[in-house]
């Protein structure tokens, strides 16, 4: 993608997006509701067009060319009701240029794979949402695409199959596909992705493998617990190397001053007080993101955005301009 | 546009729609259904004559020359002789022309008509109270052939005229509530015939010869064409356009009514976009149009057949130019496109039925009014009005099959520009209905009204 732009009326959805996926990665796009993501994507699938700019998928101008090469997942998805679960997979694997007897095979060998062996002669509407969106992921993946584009794959999903579905696509990555899947659930991208790309207010903020943006945002936190309950927030505020002490979560913890390394810093800090447990605090992408919202947001703002993130919930009805 | 992926999404669509308990209920099933049922409703018809009506009619005859005619003519075996005369005179006319029917309905009539009544009469005399006869009517007995179930007042000028009037008096029955209305009107006509055969008697007429005098006999209205020459079948003729006009919009509405329904489900349980992964708007908008148009071709083919059928039936195939159903299904094609393309927009713009219909408010208006001017048009095919009607679409199709079928078909030139105007038309339509379908298909939220189509069709 070079610096595509895209706006609903007044409102700017992405602005000036550049964006390369190399063959065989596996991206996760991150970023709270409504960031941009989703658009981002379905032009990325050609079912919206940037007002400017360009991108190239599989090679061809659009997604439009190679439509059977992808599988995509909308975050806006639903089956025909009254179909039968069999019936329906045919028919996307069919609209997907797939054919012949070995259709209806392959489609009762993936329903077995995720445990919905069953349910094949039933009616869409029979099943529960999580089976529903099992039997999605299957027509996505069904006709064996190079590129595979997931929009918020997790929500709705129960643990089991959450994991179940985590399997899967590494399964889908390892055999060599691309594969870019969104979530507003920093979490879910940190346990899946190599790459990650971070979505804000249609622009995008990060865009690394993600040991790069490990080691570029390095751990400066240390959080602590004195022995025995004893409070050690005053002791460790007052030691040289610790800038100051907060308390997040319940959590104290110590922040590092400028160029000090964190070794030394918990060495003083167990030199000066019993502890019963000091861990040098890695930051989750949640908290990269906070923080690089942070000149941007105010407190309120950025307590919003950090519930958002570690919601695991349904997304909000999202209209054309999610 | 990959027409293979056309072809998958219109079968869907077919198979959806077409092969539901519901379609083949509702278009198949009903019909037939309806079908079998008339020979039996005509069978119940039939059997449902009445039971011989039994007891007393009484005669006062103020005029004192019918009560014995009459008398004499509600006998069971008068009754018997004249009701075989009656659809022998229905039959005459039916040959004569002077009923469009033929014998069917006279046969049909008797054996509807029953067994006689067996009637006691009782002669009341000229001066009889009228008021005290009344009080028979109220009377019950045990044996029902004493029952009187009819009183007979025949006006003393029924067969002479008061001095200075030129008017004959009639006469006026009275009946118990419950007599069947077939026996009264026996009664009826008995009373009517004998007081007519009175008066021409007195008048010095005979009575046959009179009838002789007055029934003319017609050879019908005779076409002589190339062919040779033909019954006339006017009356079938007005009657065609309106079945073939009926026959469009019914086709033309099933399958766009369908196109709709389907639409909307496709957004509102949100499988359009999973759909868009697969094919193109364009592609899924002709895949539906498709697969929608074989719908209502399946019913109007079906239809048409049985229409056909019963012309081949009643030996009336020659009513039918051939030509004729090849504009049918021509205009069926255009209409139906025009009105799928307005379905498949307004379908992709909405989120349920219910805010659909807000939307086809003003298209069904259209459409209706295009229904009803049909008729007139059929009437007066050639008049300036209905001219331009058949060249101004969406109404075109509709006015111009008319005028095709309607006694005065007009010039093929004619035809042919208004599908030419049509057809443009059609894809005009198609072409917005796109740009819509493109835009409307992702917008979830806030049911659109015209002006937020406009701007669509401005965006995409």
């Amino acid at each position: 993608m070079r610096s595509v732009r895209k706006t609903f009326g007044k409102k700017v959805a992405v602005e000036g997006i550049d964006l390369d996926v190399p063959a065989g990665e596996l991206v996760g796009f991150i970023g709270p509701n409504g960031a941009g993501k989703s658009t981002t994507i379905r032009m990325i699938m050609s079912i919206l067009f940037p007002d400017s700019g360009e991108l190239s998928v599989l090679g061809k101008k659009s997604a439009v060319e190679s439509k059977d090469r992808i599988g995509y997942l909308p975050e806006e998805r639903g089956v025909y009701k009254k179909m039968k679960v069999g019936a329906f997979l045919r028919y996307m694997g069919a609209l997907k240029g797939l054919g012949g007897p070995g259709l209806g095979k392959t489609a009762d060998e993936w329903l077995e794979r995720v445990a919905l062996g069953d349910v094949k002669n039933k009616r869409c509407e029979e099943l529960s949402k999580g089976m529903q969106q099992k039997v999605q992921f299957i027509g996505c993946v069904l006709h064996e695409p190079d590129l595979i584009i997931l929009d918020e794959p997790f929500s709705g999903l129960d643990p089991v199959n959450m994991r179940l579905l985590r399997d899967l696509i590494r399964e889908q990555h390892d055999a060599g596909r691309t594969v870019i899947f969104s979530t507003h659930v920093m979490v879910q991208a940190e346990q899946l992705c190599d790459h990650i790309v971070m979505i804000h207010n249609g622009q995008k903020v990060i865009d690394d493998p993600i040991g790069a943006i490990r080691s570029r945002y390095a751990p400066r936190i240390v959080r602590f617990e004195g022995l025995n309950g004893a409070d050690a927030s005053a002791a460790v505020g007052g030691l040289a190397e610790i800038a100051h002490v907060s308390a997040t979560d319940g959590q104290a913890e110590a922040h590092l001053a400028d160029g000090v390394d964190p070794g030394r810093a918990i060495a003083a800090m167990t030199a000066a007080v019993p502890m019963a447990r000091v861990e040098l605090h890695r930051p989750s992408l949640e908290d990269i993101f906070i923080d690089m919202v942070q000149d941007t947001a105010d407190k309120d703002e950025r307590e919003r955005l950090r519930a958002q993130l570690r919601q695991d919930g349904t997304p909000t009805e999202a209209g054309g301009a999610s | 546009m990959n027409v293979g992926k056309v072809i998958h999404v219109a079968k869907r669509e077919f198979a959806s729609t077409a092969m539901t308990k519901g379609f083949i209920i509702g278009a198949l099933v009903l019909p037939a259904v309806f079908a079998a049922i008339m020979p039996l409703i005509m069978v119940l018809i039939e059997s449902a004559a009445p039971p011989a009506e039994v007891g007393r009619v009484a005669i006062a005859d103020r005029s004192g020359q019918v009560g014995g005619l009459l008398a004499e003519r509600l006998t069971p075996e008068a009754l018997t002789e004249a009701r075989g005369d009656a659809p022998k005179e229905l039959a005459e006319q039916a040959e004569s022309g002077e009923q469009p029917d033929t014998g069917g309905i006279a046969s049909a009539a008797a054996s509807m008509i029953g067994e006689v009544p067996r009637f006691q009469i009782d002669a009341l005399g000229p001066d009889a109270d009228i008021e005290d006869a009344k009080g028979r009517l109220l009377e019950s007995h045990e044996n029902k052939a004493d029952l009187t179930l009819a009183i007979v007042e025949i006006d003393a000028d029924a067969v002479e005229r008061t001095e200075g009037e030129t008017q004959f008096g009639g006469y006026t029955l009275y009946t118990r509530p419950e007599v069947d209305v077939r026996t009264s009107s026996t009664i009826e006509n008995t009373v009517e015939r004998a007081i007519k055969d009175t008066r021409y008697r007195i008048a010095g007429v005979d009575a046959d010869e009179l009838r002789a005098l007055t029934r003319v006999r017609s050879g019908g209205v005779q076409e002589v064409t190339e062919a040779g020459t033909r019954e006339s079948n006017k009356a079938l003729k007005l009657i065609l356009p309106f079945a073939v006009i009926m026959l469009l919009f019914m086709g033309v509405m099933t399958g766009g009514q369908y196109l709709l329904t389907t639409m909307v489900e496709e957004k509102s349980s949100r499988v359009v976009e999973v759909l868009l992964s697969a094919v193109s708007p364009m592609e899924l908008m002709a895949g539906k149009i498709l697969g929608q148009l074989l719908v209502g071709s399946t019913l109007l083919v079906m239809y048409a057949g049985v229409g056909i059928l019963a012309l081949v039936f009643f030996s009336m195939l020659d009513l039918l130019e051939w030509t004729d159903l090849l504009y049918m299904m021509i205009f069926f094609l255009i209409a139906y496109v025009m009105i799928a393309a307005f379905m498949a927009a307004i379908g992709s713009a909405v989120n349920e039925l219910r805010e659909a219909q807000s939307l086809m408010g003003p298209v069904m208006i259209v459409l209706v009014l295009a229904l009803y001017m049909s008729f007139p048009v059929s009437l007066s095919p050639s008049a300036p009005w209905a001219v331009a009607m058949s060249f101004i679409p969406p109404v075109s199709p509709f006015a111009m099959l008319a005028r095709i079928a309607s006694t005065e078909p007009p010039d093929a030139w004619q035809i042919w520009l208004s599908i030419l105007i049509s057809s443009l038309a059609a894809w005009g339509m198609v072409w917005i209905a796109a740009k819509i379908f493109r835009v409307g298909l992702l917008m979830f939220g806030k049911p659109p009204n015209f002006t937020t189509l406009i701007k669509w069709i401005r965006m995409a």
